[in-house]
């Protein structure tokens, strides 16, 4: 480990400071997926974990959060999924709870912010355009995440490359992160250079040991190449990047007789932790999962991206000799 | 099964031939599940195709989006009466296989969402014995009536209207040299029911009066009318005769009706080229009455200015033969329009009201002839107990009877329609025959006499002719108030939707 790299970078990187973390580097919040097992592991490694709440119920994240803290001495987050009806319960236990940070997606947190606040929560939402990503440090927001299409599960329409140095343009100081599409060293290092303080980071934790989804889509992951990533139920208005597999075919002949949104139920795309048969189920993923071909704990995947952002950034220093 | 074919009809708007769905077997929650017997016989067979019949691929989809409109109405409760259910989108249709003649087909539709109360979304297949025929998806939109109306039909109007002229009042009757301020003619009545006074009245308050020539004693009494109707009228007033064909002095006093200037004839009971050539001297239009496309292309053919189409609801003989049914004017109307027969055409046979009017306009009359109206009037030239017979008239004193002309005719009920009903009336005396209706008379008795007695208001004696609607009326007026009444009727009808023509 290059300690004084770590001490150039991260010192004074506005995302650490704020989180209070060694790295910046969140695991992404995924609903179904991220519980406490995993989120504990991130932030034992010197990153930041986030539960995935998705429609989770008040009692299941109260249970998670206790579970995460038996786990961790670490500062840890929780998504929220603003399509819950349910997410007001969800937040008073966050507040109840003390959690260091919000992650929001799917709605709009703004008229959550208030209370939060008060909490003493930090709210950081996930967007997917340089404008919102705006709008949210006008109302408060303490960071953002700016998520491109080649993240896994439900996806925007602008790509990581652009979306982050124009968001990074766009907001005035608040740090931002950018998400979609990045699993190790050099796409990290590639999101500091184009102006984000820090990434969010889901797809490579799928393949990670303390995961708690099935071998079955831990394999899937590792043995996917960029061709097997789609993704699917573009005509619902909601589009869901996945594994391609049977599951996906059967959508796609559903797709092809062009249905009504209301043909397919939108739980069937939720983020879950699959089954033995790893075809029978969504298997949420981004695009990086090509380049991901090994399971490893939280710690060695962590460390290897600090480090291989390192000699990434070295290598690009070598063009002006 | 839950519904057969009489409690679908009664629950969605559909009829044969046009009726997709025959039974309806259950609904649970949002799916409905009914059934279509084909029949080898259906005409669609017939034609789809010749030579490989099989059920038409936009049937099997009308069929389930009937199926599905059944359970939408039921959905939406009582007030679905009030609305419309209509073809918004249809996706996703798929035929995987061929539906033969004599096939049962079974229909499942789901109902997958109702928006707002105004777009449902449904998913439905056709399947025969278990076997997937066709899917489809379809939107339907739900409109109340009345939104419906204003949101559309004013659209419908501006693109049909594209050279047309839009009235939001009854438009004028012009016919050649003469234009009347309002297209109502009142109708001819023989024998001297509509004389000076009633057809100099109706001119004088913008209609077309009509003076009844047929049986009168000759030219001078013919000119005399007119003369009176016309100082009646004033100037700009519209005065014509009504004259039958089979009367005996035909000639003679339709040259005097001529030569007096008459604005128009109205010729009907006997088609008669002669009269053609004889008013073709004076320029004078000739409206020839006609109750069928034949004898209407007849009139076109021979030269006449315009069409009277009666049917069997107006008054006095009527001009479906024995053996002929008798038919309604608006739908002999539209069989001329839809005919290609050019010439414009007046309405007669039942029209009692402003609406009635509009309904012809509509349909493509350029005016209407209206008689029993105008007898309840203080101008008609009838004796007043000839009127009573109308004002008191019940729906069951309006009868069919024979006239000696050998055409029905219709009547109200006298001690004398009685004696003919029951065949016991006098057989005309020869001495006293004038030959008023020549040889065509079978004599059986003689109607002069009775028309005659009747409008001198001798009713023991009388035949006193009158339209089906008769018995709506129940108080005498004046012409003018029956023409204001009728004139303000339509007028408000086309205020709300205007006539384009």
């Amino acid at each position: 480990m290059n300690f004084k790299f770590i001490k150039d970078m991260f010192e004074n990187n506005k995302l650490t400071k704020l989180l209070g973390i060694k790295y910046p580097i969140i695991q992404g919040g995924m609903a179904g997926v991220s519980e406490s097992t995993l989120v504990a592991a991130v932030c034992n490694a010197g990153g930041m974990g986030v539960i995935g709440s998705g429609f989770a119920s008040p009692q299941w994240l109260e249970e998670e959060i206790k579970k995460t803290k038996s786990l961790t001495d670490k500062p840890f987050g929780v998504n929220l999924l603003l399509q819950n009806p349910g997410a007001t319960d969800l937040v008073k236990v966050v507040i109840k709870e003390k959690i260091a940070a919000v992650w929001t997606g799917g709605g709009n947190p703004v008229p959550l912010m208030p209370y939060l606040k008060q909490g003493g929560v930090k709210i950081i939402p996930v967007v997917p355009y340089a404008r919102l990503a705006a709008k949210m440090e006008q109302s408060g927001a303490d960071a953002v995440v700016v998520e491109g299409l080649e993240s896994g599960g439900h996806i925007g329409e602008s790509t990581t490359m652009c979306l982050v140095p124009q968001a990074a343009a766009a907001v005035k100081s608040i740090p931002v992160i950018a998400a979609g599409g990045i699993c190790d060293g050099k796409a990290f290092a590639a999101a500091l250079v184009l102006g984000a303080a820090g990434v969010q980071i889901g797809t490579r934790f799928l393949a990670a040991v303390e995961c708690q989804i099935h071998q079955s889509y831990k394999d899937a992951v590792i043995n996917a190449t960029d061709e097997d990533i789609a993704v699917v139920a573009r005509f619902t208005g909601h589009p869901v990047r996945m594994i391609k597999n049977k599951f996906v075919e059967s959508v796609r002949k559903i797709e092809e007789k062009n249905p009504f949104p209301e043909e397919i139920k939108s739980e069937r795309f939720a983020g879950n932790k699959g089954g033995a048969n790893a075809d029978l189920s969504a298997l949420l993923c981004g695009t990086c999962a090509g380049g991901i071909r090994n399971i490893k704990s939280c710690r060695e995947i962590i460390d290897e991206i600090v480090n291989d952002a390192k000699q990434a950034l070295d290598s690009a220093a070598k063009f002006y000799e | 099964m839950l519904y057969n074919k009489e409690q679908i009809k009664e629950i969605i708007p559909y009829k044969e031939p046009f009726l997709w769905v025959d039974e309806i077997e259950k609904i649970e929650a949002d799916t409905v599940v009914g059934y279509k017997q084909t029949l080898p016989q259906d005409d669609y067979f017939a034609g789809h195709f010749v030579d490989f019949p099989i059920m038409p691929g936009v049937l099997v989809v009308e069929g389930i989006a009937q199926t599905g409109t059944l359970l939408l109405r039921q959905k939406i409760g009582e007030n679905h009466k009030n609305k419309h259910l209509l073809a918004y989108q249809v996706r996703g249709a798929q035929f995987l296989a061929p539906i033969m003649p004599g096939d049962k087909i079974k229909y499942r539709v789901q109902l997958l969402g109702f928006y707002n109360d105004k777009i449902a979304n449904f998913a439905g297949e056709a399947s025969v014995n278990g076997v997937l025929k066709c899917e489809v998806r379809f939107s339907v939109a739900v409109m109340d009536k009345s939104e419906m109306k204003e949101k559309f039909l004013a659209d419908s109007l501006s693109s049909a209207s594209a050279g047309k002229n839009k009235f939001f009042q009854l438009p004028p009757l012009s016919i050649g040299k003469w234009t009347a301020k309002y297209p109502i003619i009142q109708g001819g009545m023989a024998v001297r029911v509509s004389l000076h006074n009633l057809a100099g009245n109706v001119a004088k308050n913008g209609g077309v009066g009509i003076v009844a020539i047929s049986g009168m004693m000759g030219g001078d009494e013919v000119k005399s009318e007119i003369r009176q109707a016309r100082a009646i009228a004033g100037s700009g007033g519209v005065i014509g005769v009504n004259i039958m064909g089979v009367i005996g002095r035909f000639e003679e006093l339709l040259t005097a009706a001529l030569e007096e200037g008459v604005d128009l004839v109205v010729q009907g009971a006997g088609f008669r080229l002669d009269t053609f050539e004889m008013a073709k001297k004076y320029q004078t239009p000739v409206f020839s009455i006609a109750s069928s496309v034949k004898v209407a292309q007849k009139a076109q053919e021979a030269g006449a200015s315009a069409i009277v189409v009666e049917g069997a609801d107006a008054g006095g003989h009527l001009g479906f033969p024995h053996g002929k049914p008798f038919r309604k004017a608006i739908d002999i109307l539209k069989e001329i329009v839809a005919s290609g027969i050019k010439l414009p055409l007046i309405a007669a046979g039942g029209v009692f009201t402003g609406a009635d009017i509009v309904e012809m306009l509509r349909a493509g009359a350029s005016g209407v002839q209206m008689a029993t109206r105008f007898v309840s009037t203080e101008e008609c030239d009838a004796n007043i107990k000839f009127k009573e017979a109308h004002i008191n008239a019940k729906k069951e004193d309006v009868v069919i009877i024979h006239s000696p002309v050998g055409l029905p005719g219709r009547a109200v009920r006298t001690p004398f329609v009685d004696k003919v009903l029951a065949g016991t009336a006098p057989k005309a005396l020869p001495e006293e025959c004038r030959g008023c209706i020549g040889p065509v008379c079978n004599k059986s008795y003689c109607i002069l006499k009775a028309l005659e007695a009747a409008r001198k208001g001798d009713l023991d004696n009388g035949l006193v002719f009158a339209g089906s609607n008769v018995w709506r009326v129940n108080k005498m007026s004046t012409v003018k108030e029956i023409i204001d009444e009728l004139v303000g009727e339509a007028n408000a009808i086309l205020a709300k939707e205007p006539l384009i023509i």
